[in-house]
């Protein structure tokens, strides 16, 4: 059994694994971020655990359990899926438990200390346009979740790699040769999943927050050039709260956090086939723009 | 259910319940933070104070988005005192 830490601002993570492929890609993805030192001063926000499940089965179909501080979401893994099933683990540790931040289920990318969410349901084409913007002068806070700071319109990066799937694998690899990658999950209830590091300069700047100036739900269409629609605060407000993790359950200081930063922000609604076009309206409306 | 409404009767916001008219005028929105209910409603907050007062006048389609509000809980019916 092996045990490894993940300090990844704002929380430590400490896992347990007896799958030689979780370590493996967790070292590779997270780099410094990663130690087999554990640091027992340190405090740790969770406990986890990636490892085989037992009986014979483990022998001729072998799968993966996750546990977070004893408790198991989900259902277990085929066992080549483990180190998706971890990234998809602490995604849950942290939406079900972290009540401190509105939550939004939403990639973050700042220019300037200025920073963007795009909070989109799955097959929106999120982190593809994450992974590019995130290759292309653009810093990466999160690919799956913005932590905004209660009564503010600050949000906190939360670095992790970039979970892209299926036919986006192979645009990532040849796009960005460069980038590191961790194995291929095959057949998950997502299809072929793969998750890419954050660049060096993500993790650097992990511990500083940005100020959100823009909200944008973006939806790929390969048939569309980019359609832009300027949305009102209060169809805005309703789409953030669907993509919401916490919302009810911390009631009225979110409901407060979240209109006030509706007021205080630009909203836009996205269909694109052109990443660059994507980014060169982001930049010039958004971040230029304010 | 929509035409019940007496000519007496104005209604108001039920308290507890969280509202917020955004600035550019788009809309309300409302959460009850004990049922958990998020809902919006889209016309200003001078428009929905009027609804408020003279419910008696809207026309039933408005009527029916006041008492889905109703129903969830944000408001509540009061009589115009004499």
């Amino acid at each position: 059994m092996q045990t490894f830490q993940l300090n990844l601002p704002p929380f430590l993570f400490q896992v347990e694994t007896n799958i030689q492929l979780v370590a493996q890609n967790a070292k590779n993805i997270y780099g410094d971020a990663y130690s087999d030192k554990i640091n027992g001063s340190a405090y740790v926000d969770y406990y986890l655990s990636a490892t085989y499940s037992g009986g014979i089965r483990r022998f001729y179909k072998p799968q993966a359990r996750f546990l977070c501080d004893e408790r198991e979401p989900f259902k277990p893994l085929k066992a080549q899926q483990a180190y998706a099933m971890l990234e998809w683990g602490m995604n849950w540790t942290v939406a079900a438990h972290e009540l401190q931040y509105a939550i939004v289920h939403s990639a973050v990318l700042a220019k300037d200390n200025k920073a963007i969410l795009f909070p989109a349901p799955p097959g929106s084409g999120k982190s593809t346009l994450t992974a590019h913007l995130s290759q292309n002068g653009w810093r990466l806070l999160s690919d799956e979740m913005a932590l905004i700071m209660p009564g503010t319109n600050q949000v906190i990066p939360f670095v992790r790699p970039i979970c892209l799937k299926n036919s986006s694998i192979g645009l990532a690899k040849k796009w960005f040769p460069d980038a590191v990658f961790s194995s291929i999950a095959a057949d998950t209830h997502k299809g072929d999943v793969i998750h890419m590091a954050p660049s060096k300069k993500a993790f650097e700047q992990n511990q500083t927050p940005a100020t959100i100036v823009g909200i944008v739900y973006p939806n790929y269409n390969a048939d569309k050039k980019l359609d832009i629609y300027q949305l009102n605060m209060t169809e805005s407000f309703m789409q953030l709260v669907d993509n919401s993790f916490n919302f009810t359950a911390i009631g009225k200081s979110s409901f407060d956090t979240i209109t006030a930063l509706i007021e205080k922000t630009k909203h836009f609604e996205i269909f694109y086939n052109d990443l660059n076009e994507v980014d060169l309206f982001l930049t010039e409306d958004i971040i230029n723009g304010t | 259910m929509v035409n019940d409404i007496g000519e007496k009767t104005k209604l108001e916001f039920k308290e507890g319940m969280l509202v917020h008219p955004f600035l550019d005028n788009s809309g309300l929105v409302f959460f009850n933070t004990q049922s958990t209910v998020v809902t919006s409603i889209a016309v200003s907050e001078a428009v929905f104070k009027q609804w408020l007062e003279c419910p008696q006048d809207l026309s039933e389609e408005n009527l029916k988005k006041l008492y889905t509000l109703i129903d969830q809980g944000f408001l509540v019916e009061s009589q115009v005192s004499e």
